[in-house]
């Protein structure tokens, strides 16, 4: 038996449900003729729904998920920058796309502002699992969010490139992506078949605290993807498989690219580029001494299509120096 | 945190040790020393035998062990053991001045100061190597030596800046200087990647020993102004009435201690970064050798820190090969647990 009171407060309580019912009927995309169409698919992260028209994207690391939303032509809006303070000097390999999209730099990489993110209002997020996860509400009640990986978690980018691609119905773009990497692959292959089968090739990371080789590095995937033969130090990170690469000390440098013919060197600042140059040890490296060494940084550690087209350019020149 | 006595008045103990007693424990001090610096230049990461050296000498040695002995052993050899003696040389007059067995160095916003400096200089102008934090470093050290004297002199009512008014305003800056270090870090990753080599002082990154000869002077003046006060140390350490009825001025002695301090963990972290625990541990188990009297306890804290660095160093070369570990990192691992060793066995000694 209900008492009065109760009676009275449910009777207050009443008009709740159409008021709840009003409100949500002003959000996006909720009333039968606003709603917005979408695609379901499945991700690492469950079921997305993704806007079969999608206006905005913003990604959130900056490497393969800004790489793969330019290569497919997506709409980008907003992306993660790098600051003076990360002291890169080299042109960035997708520096002439980002220019061409208009897009505009959102926050500071590894610095995701979701409330920056939120003002531009995408259609669509992109973002790094690892970035994704710590802030996935907050980012979904934004926009749906795509996450991609990366090779350490033990996704190519060509499959990155896939399922983004199918999520955005721009699958037709990443055929033509992956045919282009593959017939640009075969053309390297083929200007410098006797290089590649005859030298010895190593990327390894450069900086004061010693130096790093990582199969996982996209320079290194693109090198076994081309075939090249590893120095011992990237054959034992191939071997390795722990993620985490392998570092060596500064003494040991000569001792463990020794039998390298031709370095692919990542040193993100000029400072480190100089200190390679006057590091005695690296100065003695045979591949050193006969000037078939290519630098470049941390920004082609990863990504996507169009950073392994241009990981592909620097592997060419540095086959060409030998 | 109250001043303490950082020790008995030299006096007690102090008498019962000779002269010659001293100087045998120096002798010992040296010779451990030198078998430390053997140790520097004889073990690494790339295994090179004892020959090597003794070809170095003779002028036969190979290119690459030329380049590891000269350009890169050498140097960090001699960071190592300058940065050690100068921190443990620091600690100890820190200890004395403050009447406190946990000052160190890092309590007068000297280390907090050198920290700012260095993350700033990262943040705002892109510096990203060892040579480009050095003068940062060091005038960051100096800024916050200063901010904190003149808080404690404006805090002191005799104008002598007393040990719990130094504290407290160290205390205080050390903490805003930190925030501010915690702030930039917070707002910028990539600052905080940079940073985080400095800040676990690595030797990793020393380059030939022509790097350490714009500190050196500083780092000289230091020593030498450091063990120029022993005798008013001693006084001091008696407490303020006691050394004032001793004829010491107490205001220009903790200005000259403050400086030295500086001068001597400015030089410290601008060429091997942030160390911490030796100006601690060090002068601690250094007393109990040498007594609380400073005319021995200061150079033999500039020989033990000396060695303990160059060790902890040798021992970060080879604990992780062929990766290494930086110093700072071996030393808080060892460090912290020695230290409350001490603390336990000076508990039960009294």
């Amino acid at each position: 038996m209900i008492s009065p009171q109760a009676a009275r407060r449910l009777a207050t309580l009443a008009p709740l449900p159409l008021l709840v019912a009003l409100l949500a009927a002003c959000g996006p995309g909720s009333t039968d003729d606003g709603a917005v169409e979408t695609r379901a698919v499945d991700t690492v992260i469950g079921q997305v729904d993704v806007p079969l028209e999608i206006d905005s994207v913003v990604v959130l690391e900056g490497r393969r998920d800004l790489d793969i939303a330019l290569a497919l032509d997506l709409p980008l809006v907003g992306y993660p920058y790098e600051g003076p303070d990360s002291g890169l000097d080299l042109p960035g390999p997708l520096a002439d796309e980002l220019a061409a999209s208009g897009a505009e730099e959102l926050f500071l990489a590894d610095e995701v502002d979701v409330e920056a993110i939120a003002e531009v209002a995408p259609s669509l997020i992109i973002g790094r699992l690892e970035d994704v996860e710590p802030i996935r509400e907050e980012l979904e009640a934004i926009a749906p969010v795509l996450p991609v990986s990366t090779f350490d978690d033990g996704v190519t980018w060509q499959q990155d490139l896939t399922t983004i691609a199918e999520a955005t119905g721009t699958s037709e773009r990443a055929e033509e992506l992956l045919a282009e990497y593959d017939a640009r692959l075969a053309e390297v292959r083929e200007t410098h078949a006797s290089r590649i089968a005859d030298t010895s090739v190593v990327a390894l990371g450069y900086d004061l605290a010693g130096t790093e080789v990582e199969a996982g590095r996209l320079q290194s995937l693109v090198l076994a993807d081309l075939g090249a033969v590893p120095a011992a130090a990237l054959r034992e990170a191939y071997d390795e498989d722990a993620g985490e690469g392998l570092g060596f000390s500064p003494e040991q440098t000569l001792q463990t690219y020794q039998d390298a013919e031709a370095l692919l060197v990542l040193a993100d600042t000029e400072d480190e580029w100089a200190a390679a140059q006057e590091d005695p040890l690296f100065a003695q490296l045979p591949a050193v001494r006969a000037g078939a060494v290519v630098r470049s940084d941390k920004m082609t550690h990863e990504g996507g299509p169009l950073t392994a087209l241009h990981v592909l350019d620097l592997v060419e020149q540095m086959y060409g120096l030998v | 945190m109250s001043p303490a006595p950082v020790a008995p008045a030299p006096t007690s103990v102090a008498r019962t040790r000779t002269r010659s007693r001293q100087a045998s424990y120096l002798l010992a001090s040296f010779l451990l020393l030198g078998t430390s610096l053997a140790l520097g230049m004889l073990v690494g990461s790339r295994g090179l035998t004892p020959w090597s050296v003794l070809e170095l000498l003779r002028g036969s040695a190979t290119a690459e062990t030329r380049a590891i002995l000269v350009e890169l052993r050498l140097p960090r050899t001699v960071v190592a053991a300058l940065a050690g003696g100068s921190l443990a040389v620091a600690g100890a007059v820190m200890q004395a001045h403050l009447r406190n067995p946990l000052a160190d160095p890092g309590l007068l916003g000297v280390s907090a100061g050198a920290a700012v400096a260095v993350v700033l200089a990262i943040a705002l102008l892109g510096v990203s190597t060892p040579d480009g934090y050095r003068w940062f470093a060091f005038a960051g050290a100096a800024a916050g030596a200063v901010l904190v004297t003149a808080f404690g002199l404006l805090g002191s009512s005799r104008r002598d800046s007393s040990p719990a008014t130094l504290v407290l305003a160290g205390s205080a800056v050390t903490a805003f200087l930190s925030a501010v270090t915690g702030l930039v870090l917070l707002l910028d990753a990539a600052t905080l990647d940079a940073f985080r080599f400095w800040t676990v002082g690595s030797l990793g990154a020393v380059r030939g020993i022509d790097q350490l000869a714009p500190v050196l002077p500083f780092l000289v003046a230091g020593l030498l102004l450091a063990l120029a006060q022993s005798g008013t140390l001693d006084a001091l350490v008696l407490g303020d009435d006691v050394a004032r009825g001793l004829g010491r001025r107490l205001g220009p002695a903790r200005l000259s201690g403050l400086a030295a301090v500086t001068l001597l963990v400015g030089s410290a972290v601008s060429i091997a970064g942030s160390i911490g625990f030796v100006g601690l541990v060090v002068p601690h188990a250094v007393r109990r050798l040498t007594g609380p009297g400073h005319t021995w306890l200061l150079p033999q804290c500039a020989v033990l820190g000396a060695a303990l660095v160059v060790v902890a160093d040798v021992a970060g070369r080879v604990l992780v090969h062929p990766d290494e570990l930086p110093v700072g990192i071996v030393l808080g691992v060892v460090g912290a647990p020695l230290f409350l060793a001490i603390l336990v066995r000076t508990a039960r000694g009294r």
